[in-house]
C-alpha cells in the first residue's frame, strides 16, 4: 500500500520582542505648552496624582520625595524624618520657581519615568539645560521644556 | 535549515535543552491560523466591536493564540513604543476561579492593576473600599497606558455564578469598561463561557464571537489536517526515533480529542519519561511509551461530553433563519401575522385562571380542622 505523504506545518516562535522598560508612572503631557498659559509644576503633579487616582501627598512622599533626598541628600536631610505637610510648607514656594527645588523635582521625575533616553535628554544634556535654564529662563514653569 | 539537520543537531545537545526546544516548539496548524487572523481584524478593523469571545475546547491553543497576539502587538509597534514610554502594547490578566459561587471584581480589579504597573496599589485604595473606587482606578490606568487590546484568560471563571441575573451584569460590566477606555476586551475560555456571549443586544451588537475549534474526525479534511499535525510532531521530536504517528492517528485521536494542545502535552510528558529513563546511547520512543502516558479513557469521555455539548450551543439551529425572516415579515407565503400573534397573546392572559374571592371574615376552607 503506497503511504500518504503528509503536508507538514510551520513553527511559531513565541519569543517576546524586547522593548524598554515602560514608565513608572503614566506619562502624561502638560498643559499648555508652548504658551503662557503652560501649567506649573504643582499643577501637573497634582493631575498627575489624580490619573492614578491617589493623593498628591501620596504621590510626592512615596515617589518623588525619596528620590529627592537621594538626589540632594544634603539640601533635604532634615525633612526626611519628617511629615509631608512639613515638607511642603518649606518648599512649596520653590516648586514653581526656577531654584534647586523644582530642579530637583523634574530631574526625579525624569529619573522615575525613565525619560532621560527616550525623550531628546540624555543625562549630558540634561545638565546642559539645567544650566541654561538658569541663566535664560523667565518662564514660571520648568516642566514646559520637558516636552 | 533542513528539519533533519535542526534534529540531528538537537541529538547532540543535553537532555533539558531537548526538553526544552520541544516544549516551546509551536505549531501553526490551520484552525489557530484562522482565529488569530479573525483576532487580529477583530482587534483593528472593527470599530464597533468591543468585547471579543475566543471560544474554545480545553487544550485546543487558545492561550498559545494570546501569546502570539501579545507577541504580534508588541512587534507591531516597536518604534512607537520606544518613543512612547508611558504606552503598554497589551495587558492581560487571568481570571480567578471564584471560591464561594461569586466571581471576585475587586481581586480582579488589583490584578490588573498590577498588571498596568500601577506602582500604588499597596498604597492608594484600601481593600476594603468599595469596588467602584477599584473600578475607577482600572479606568484611568486603561487610558493613561492605552494598550491595544486587554485579554482576560479563562475567562469562563466569570461566568461561574449562583444567579442569572449576576450572569447578566458580568459581560454589560466589561463592556462598560471597554466603552469607557476606548480598548478591546478579549476575553478567553471554554465553552463554559458560553452562557455570558447571548445576553443582551447591546451585547450582541458589540461582540463577537471566535471559534477556536478542535480537529473533527467525522470531517475527511479534517482528519488530513490532523494527520499533517501529527507528521509535523514527529519531524520535530527530538530522538533518534520516533513512533509512526501518522499511521497511528486513531489511537492518538481518541486520547487527544483531536485537540493540538493536548497531543503536545501527551507528546511532551511521554519525551520526559523518556529522556529521563534512557540508558541506551540512542533515544527511542514506542506507541508503548506513548500508551503508558496516555489520558485515561474514562476522561477522555468525559472532556468530549463536555466538548460536544457546547459545540452543540454554537451550531445554528434548525430553522433559525426561517424564525428571522418571518420575524422580519420577510416570508410572504408564511402565515405569520403581528396582530394574529397580539390576539393569541391576549387570549392566553385572559385564560389565566383568577384567584377566586372569597367575602370578608370567611376563612379558607385549608384553615379548618381536619379530623377529629
Amino acid at each position: 500500500m503506497k503511504k500518504e505523504i503528509s503536508k507538514t506545518y510551520n513553527c511559531w516562535d513565541l519569543k517576546q520582542p524586547e522593548i524598554l522598560s515602560r514608565s513608572h508612572l503614566h506619562s502624561l503631557k502638560p498643559i499648555g505648552v508652548g504658551t503662557q498659559l503652560v501649567e506649573s509644576l504643582s499643577s501637573y503633579i497634582s493631575r498627575l496624582a489624580s490619573s492614578h487616582t491617589c493623593s498628591t501627598g501620596t504621590l510626592v512622599m512615596n515617589q518623588i520625595v525619596p528620590l529627592i533626598f537621594q538626589l540632594s541628600e544634603r539640601y533635604y536631610k532634615k525633612d526626611s524624618k519628617n511629615s509631608f505637610a512639613r515638607f511642603v510648607d518649606r518648599n512649596s514656594g520653590a516648586l514653581n520657581g526656577n531654584g534647586l527645588t523644582a530642579n530637583s523635582f523634574v530631574l526625579a521625575f525624569l529619573l522615575i519615568n525613565f525619560l532621560l533616553l527616550t525623550k531628546i535628554f540624555n543625562f549630558i544634556k540634561l545638565e546642559q539645560y539645567f544650566f541654561v535654564y538658569r541663566v535664560d529662563a523667565s518662564s514660571q514653569c520648568l516642566v514646559s521644556y520637558l516636552f | 535549515m533542513n528539519n533533519n539537520v535542526i534534529i540531528a543537531e538537537k541529538l547532540k545537545q543535553p537532555v533539558c535543552q531537548r526538553i526544552a526546544y520541544f516544549n516551546n516548539y509551536t505549531m501553526a496548524h490551520p484552525h489557530l491560523l484562522t482565529a488569530f487572523q479573525e483576532l487580529m481584524s477583530a482587534i483593528y478593523q472593527a470599530p464597533g466591536t468591543s468585547l471579543i469571545f475566543v471560544v474554545g475546547p480545553t487544550g485546543v491553543g487558545k492561550t498559545t493564540l494570546l501569546h502570539r497576539l501579545v507577541q504580534k502587538l508588541t512587534s507591531s509597534k516597536l518604534e512607537e513604543l520606544n518613543l512612547d514610554r508611558g504606552k503598554i502594547p497589551v495587558v492581560g490578566v487571568e481570571a480567578c476561579s471564584p471560591e464561594f459561587s461569586q466571581f471576585n471584581w475587586k481581586d480582579f480589579y488589583i490584578r490588573l492593576l498590577k498588571a498596568l504597573l500601577d506602582p500604588f496599589v499597596d498604597v492608594k485604595i484600601k481593600y476594603q473600599n468599595s469596588t467602584s473606587q477599584w473600578r475607577q482606578a482600572v479606568e484611568s490606568a486603561l487610558i493613561n497606558r492605552r494598550p491595544d487590546a486587554f485579554y482576560i484568560d479563562e475567562a469562563h471563571h466569570l461566568a461561574m455564578l449562583p444567579s442569572g441575573r449576576k450572569l447578566k451584569e458580568q459581560p454589560e460590566v466589561l463592556k462598560s469598561l471597554a466603552n469607557i477606555t476606548k480598548v478591546k476586551i478579549i476575553l478567553s475560555g471554554t465553552y463554559e463561557l458560553l452562557p455570558l456571549i447571548d445576553l443582551g443586544e447591546q451585547l450582541c451588537r458589540r461582540s463577537k464571537t471566535i471559534h477556536l475549534a478542535r480537529y473533527h474526525a467525522e470531517n475527511p479534511e479534517e482528519v488530513k489536517v490532523f494527520k499533517s499535525i501529527l507528521q509535523t510532531f514527529q519531524n520535530h521530536l527530538p530522538v533518534h526515533e520516533a513512533p509512526d504517528l501518522v499511521s497511528n492517528w486513531e489511537f492518538i485521536y481518541e486520547h487527544t480529542l483531536g485537540c493540538v494542545g493536548m497531543c503536545k502535552d501527551w507528546l511532551t510528558e511521554t519525551l520526559i519519561a523518556v529522556l529521563e529513563n534512557q540508558k541506551k546511547s540512542k533515544t527511542i520512543i514506542r506507541l508503548q511509551d506513548l500508551e503508558r502516558h496516555a489520558r485515561p479513557v474514562s476522561q477522555c469521555l468525559k472532556i468530549l461530553q463536555i466538548m460536544q455539548q457546547g459545540e452543540k450551543k454554537l451550531l445554528p439551529f434548525r430553522g433559525e433563519l426561517e424564525q428571522l425572516r418571518n420575524a422580519l415579515g420577510l416570508n410572504h407565503n408564511s402565515s405569520f401575522t403581528p396582530t394574529k400573534e397580539v390576539t393569541q397573546n391576549e387570549s392566553s392572559i385572559n385564560k389565566k385562571p383568577k384567584c377566586k374571592q372569597r367575602k370578608v371574615g370567611q376563612p379558607s376552607p385549608q384553615r379548618y380542622p381536619i379530623g377529629n
